[in-house]
């Protein structure tokens, strides 16, 4: 954990909360003088006032309900285990790894490009989404990549300045506009009577606060869109070592800088929020790049030599850029341990998928999240029953064959195992093979393992196969399989050694 | 997404990936804007799309079963024999045996065993399986 990069960060968002609210109340206060100075002696303050109170409200929006907002203008489904358990459980093996409280909710979004955010104030509080795009072109490993990414952010406590800069630019951007609004109308009332000036005071103030509302924006702009970069690589940093193979990301990173789909979803608001700049991103590394080049970011995955812990990165995130500028502080830096990249999976990249492909794949996904029905005819017809089609049974309209349809929601259902098929590399697994390979948690058991503390562990679920990776944080004594619900309990090494002297 | 024919529920179908929306009341088949493109590049009779021309035809007006707008009449085929429906921003509406006729038309006169096209064979066998064209 970068205790000292969580540390400023929690500093940071309290100063631009109060250095945010001082320059609301003043322009609040200019704004008042300039309006109606001439007839109130305490317009400045109620000016001040209102300001204040906009603040207020902002501040109270930005921590309690911009999630929830901000979700819903992403087009973002939660999913849960019985929904989507390989993605679900793909974020708890990441959550795991990186010992995170608590695990966040999970959300698809319906579109087909592939991107991916987090969201949330505290890690115990957060949101990981992901779009369906995402998950048509991505394999298991690049998927991993980009899952732990986010995961990053979350553990770095980015998200909360991040949320707070949101809001406070919407605020800054709302108060600009209510005065440059009030000062046209005001010009106009006023022109008939400007010889009748109340002096060079007034002259002063309208300057002032003219500055004021012109130059908000552009800060508040240029402050929300630099706070985002350093935090790519150091979120890029913590994938690395949490999924121990840095090529995952950069393989994910480059499908998604390549993607020609156009995020819909995506607004300016929400722009800092995604793994990659949804809006169009300049090659260039200017002041108002939400985000450091793509190609800088993949090369310093890739130059990773010898390990995937943070020392590697620093090394290779400075023999790319060449800034001497240390990325992580030296404080976070002890105790960093050395952390072997482990091997690819085996389930390889989605690789060679064409645009229509993978867009149908996305497609499959979204049908699954919400709550379609698939068939698989005999006769290789699948079909694809959206909630509100009533029958309980289908004829294939090829071979005329009658089928019951299974509504999702039960365990091992057919949409569940279609959105398996859908997520593995090939297009040939048909959602029969699937089912012969899932075993539900009828067949669980008890397995033992043994726990080597501060060390990384591989192991596998012996009930259906499933690989953990287990941190050398990790804390808790049993595990229950996100797989096949099996539980797996942990004997730490030297509790069996107290057992046996008791 | 409801048929635009008969307020069916629209069931989606997929067959070597080929994937249409296909309402089992009417028989008729839904294709999402730059679909039928694709169906035909994989053919190689994209030159289809370009020869589809409005028309105001006295067929009823249908509703886009996306954004719910009337759609467009248009011909489509060498000799327009054929009228579709069109939503400018979503899609393609196809009648029953009207999207045969219309990759038939598509393909045509490309290759002389365009007739063996996977593609035409395939939709043969979904929507006219065994001998029932007859009937």
């Amino acid at each position: 954990m970068f205790w000292s990069i969580i540390a400023a960060n929690k500093r940071k968002t309290v100063l631009l909360i109060a250095a945010m609210g001082l320059f609301l109340v003043l322009l609040g206060a200019a704004i008042g003088v300039f309006v109606a100075g001439d007839y109130h002696p305490y317009a400045g303050f109620a000016g001040a006032g209102i300001a204040a109170l906009v603040w207020a409200v902002m501040l109270l929006a930005s921590l309690y309900a911009s999630d929830s907002v901000l979700l819903s203008i992403s087009n973002a489904h939660q999913v849960d285990r019985d929904t989507y358990p390989q993605l679900y459980n793909l974020v708890e093996e990441m959550v795991i790894a990186g010992s995170l409280p608590a695990m966040p909710k999970v959300y698809v979004v319906d579109d087909p490009a592939p991107n991916a955010f987090a969201m949330g104030k505290s890690p115990k509080d957060s949101h990981i989404c992901v779009t369906a795009g995402l998950l048509a072109v991505c394999g298991r490993d690049e998927l991993q990549g980009v899952v732990a990414h986010e995961l990053g952010h979350i553990m770095n406590r980015d998200l909360l300045y991040m949320t707070v800069a949101a809001t406070m630019l919407g605020s800054m951007l709302l108060i600009s506009d209510v005065f440059l609004r009030s000062f046209r109308y005001s010009t106009m009332r006023y022109t008939s009577r400007s010889r009748r000036s109340s002096g060079k005071g007034a002259v002063v103030i309208l300057i002032v606060s003219l500055v004021l509302a012109i130059l908000a924006p552009i800060l508040a702009r240029i402050l929300y869109f630099s706070i985002s970069r350093k935090r790519e690589y150091l979120a890029d940093a913590t994938s690395a070592r949490l999924t121990r193979y840095p090529e995952g990301l950069a393989s994910a990173l480059e499908k998604i800088g390549g993607s020609t789909e156009k995020l819909v979803a995506a607004r300016s608001v929400t722009a800092p929020f995604y793994i990659v700049n949804p809006t169009k991103q300049s090659l260039h590394d200017s002041v108002f790049a939400t985000h450091p080049p793509l190609s800088a970011r993949i090369k310093v995955l890739r130059s990773m030599a010898g390990g995937a812990g943070y020392l590697d990165y620093m090394k290779a995130y400075i023999q790319v850029t060449r800034k001497r500028q240390a990325l992580i502080p030296a404080a976070d830096l002890k105790g960093a341990g050395k952390v072997e990249i482990r091997a690819a999976n085996a389930a390889g990249p989605a690789a060679g998928l064409t645009a229509a492909e993978s867009r149908r794949r996305a497609g499959d996904i979204m049908r699954a999240v919400n709550k379609f029905a698939f068939v698989t005819c005999q006769c290789g017809l699948e079909i694809k029953l959206p909630p509100e089609y009533a029958g309980d049974t289908v004829s294939c309209p090829r071979c005329k064959r009658v089928h019951s349809v299974i509504r999702p929601g039960a365990k091992a259902t057919g949409a569940v195992l279609s959105a398996s098929a859908a997520m593995n590399a090939s297009a040939a697994v048909r959602p029969e093979s699937v089912a012969q390979d899932y075993s539900g948690p009828g067949h669980a058991g008890v397995q033992q393992e043994k726990l080597n503390p501060g060390k990384w562990q591989t192991i596998t679920c012996h009930a259906c196969g499933r690989p953990y990776e287990i941190s050398p944080s990790f804390g808790s004594r049993k595990l229950v399989c996100s797989g096949c619900g099996s539980l797996i309990l942990f004997s730490p090494a030297s509790e069996a050694v107290h057992h046996k002297r008791g | 997404m409801k048929c635009p024919q008969c307020s069916d529920i629209l069931i989606t179908l997929e067959f070597d990936r080929i994937e249409i929306d296909y309402c089992p009341r009417c028989e008729g088949v839904w294709l999402d804007s730059g679909e039928l493109a694709l169906l035909l590049a994989r053919e190689g009779g994209s030159a289809l799309v370009g020869t589809f021309r409005p028309v105001s035809g006295k067929e009823r007006k249908r509703t886009c079963p996306i954004c719910s707008r009337a759609m467009k009449k248009i011909l489509a085929g060498g000799n327009g024999s054929i009228l579709l429906d069109e939503c400018p921003d979503h899609g393609l509406w196809f009648d029953r045996g009207e999207l045969k006729k219309t990759l038939a038309a598509g393909c045509s006169g490309i290759r002389e065993e365009g007739r063996e096209d996977s593609l035409t064979r395939l939709l043969d066998e979904i929507f006219v399986p065994c001998g029932e064209e007859s009937r």
